[in-house]
């Protein structure tokens, strides 16, 4: 089921700033809706199509709600993973060394996945992976890489308000990105400036806690949000999400994310309503 | 927060490849006929070096055993390292111009229910 919500701006709500956003359009696809805003007049014809025909396929391939999925079918058995797309070897991979890296945080391999999926949990096999956590930063990263081989230089692409951007949207102006303010709808808690960069957000508002602290099984404490900002969305999405896991031990954790890996910055809200900023996160 | 169960199975996972292997790190006991011990090496987590222990018999793992640092200290140990390195301010309300918004969405549901579903089997499978 996908639903085509063409608007003169990337998201209804954004008019409330005021922004007269140029071309943006939206897809629902993967369970969330996705906008592309390119702003060069010389892009190849069709690239934005493209991009969001990869969107699908990513889905196709990916999701676990699909029992045809490759995913599904590798949970299942029935697919071996020597079978699989190579992208979703890349993936798998890429899962296993952000596990390690976020301290066991974020976990994409689980024997007992979520029964709101195509695949009963009785039938998964053993070492079943779900991948989820990471694909959707890792499609809009392969997206931008589309849009740039025809030409952008100046776009965003938000899948779900996880963001890459480049360039700006007006000659000499550089994207505005607003972090959603955690309590108040309508406001932004800080502004990111940027002309070629990733930013995930990760926290409870929108649909309850829906993150669970692998190793408590609660959720977390202390924490509404965190924000990572770096050159690869798929692993800010899950610096984030691994982040907002550890609940009051995130920010610590991210303090020496930047010297264990250089160019990621994080902005973390805590309840008590502090912002904790590591020391090169780009606030405007 | 505890370190449960959940992860220092993960981590065992890694460590019995090495103890296939024969790895010169690992050092085995024998502690009956059937029953075997065996150390992983010691990993540097980026919360400090972690060491696991697995206990084997007849061909099947009895026992995982993790010496690490309790949560609790070594959240306090990092807190204090690096909670300076962090810049800090009361949040503000803004309302400035913006052209996207970054935010949490519940796109990342299934990757967290499969999460709670992997903690309360386990729980469930281990009588926790």
């Amino acid at each position: 089921m996908e639903l085509l919500i063409d608007t003169p701006t990337a998201e209804s709500r954004l008019g409330m700033y005021g922004h007269p956003d140029g071309g943006a359009q939206t897809r629902q696809i993967m369970g969330m809706p996705i906008s592309i805003d390119v702003r060069d007049s010389d892009l190849d014809a069709g690239a934005i199509d493209r991009a969001f025909d990869w969107f699908r396929w990513v889905d196709a391939t990916f999701s676990t709600y699909r029992a045809d999925s490759e995913i599904s079918r590798l949970n299942l058995g029935t697919l071996a993973l020597a079978d699989v797309h190579q992208d979703v070897r890349e993936v798998l991979a890429r899962c296993e060394e952000l596990y390690a890296e976020t301290d066991w945080y974020f976990n994409s391999r689980s024997p007992f996945l979520s029964q709101a999926m195509a695949v009963p949990p009785a039938a998964l096999i053993a070492g079943a992976v779900d991948p989820s956590g990471l694909v959707k930063g890792w499609s809009v990263d392969r997206a931008a890489r589309i849009l740039e081989a025809a030409g952008g230089r100046n776009y965003h692409v938000n899948a779900g308000g996880d963001i890459r951007v480049r360039g700006g949207p007006e000659p000499g102006c550089r994207w505005r990105i607003g972090i959603r303010h955690p309590l108040l709808r309508d406001r932004v808690a800080a502004v990111v400036e940027a002309d070629d960069l990733a930013i995930a957000t990760s926290g409870t508002y929108e649909r309850g806690e829906h993150i669970i602290d692998p190793h408590s099984g609660r959720a977390p404490r202390g924490v509404l949000s965190v924000t990572v900002t770096g050159p690869d969305l798929a692993t800010a999405d899950a610096y984030a999400t691994a982040a907002f896991a550890m609940g009051e031990a995130g920010p610590a954790w991210t303090a020496r994310l930047g010297q264990a890996v250089p160019g990621y910055e994080a902005m973390t809200i805590l309840a008590d309503q502090t912002v904790l900023y590591t020391q090169g996160f780009p606030t405007a | 927060m505890h370190r449960s169960l959940h992860s220092i199975v993960a981590i065992a996972a890694i460590a019995i490849p090495f103890a296939a292997t024969g790895t010169a790190a690992l050092t085995a006991h024998a502690a009956t006929a059937r029953t075997v011990t065996y150390k992983g090496p010691s990993m540097d987590m980026r919360w400090g070096p972690v060491q696991v222990a697995i206990v084997v018999r007849n061909r099947k793992i009895v026992d995982v055993q993790a010496s690490a640092p309790t949560e609790r200290q070594r959240s306090a140990e990092i807190n204090s390292q690096a909670l300076p390195l962090l810049k800090s301010e009361v949040l503000r309300a803004q309302s400035a111009r913006i052209d996207l918004l970054s935010e949490a969405t519940m796109t990342s549901e299934a990757y967290d229910m499969s999460l709670q579903a992997a903690i309360n089997s386990a729980r469930k499978a281990h009588g926790l």
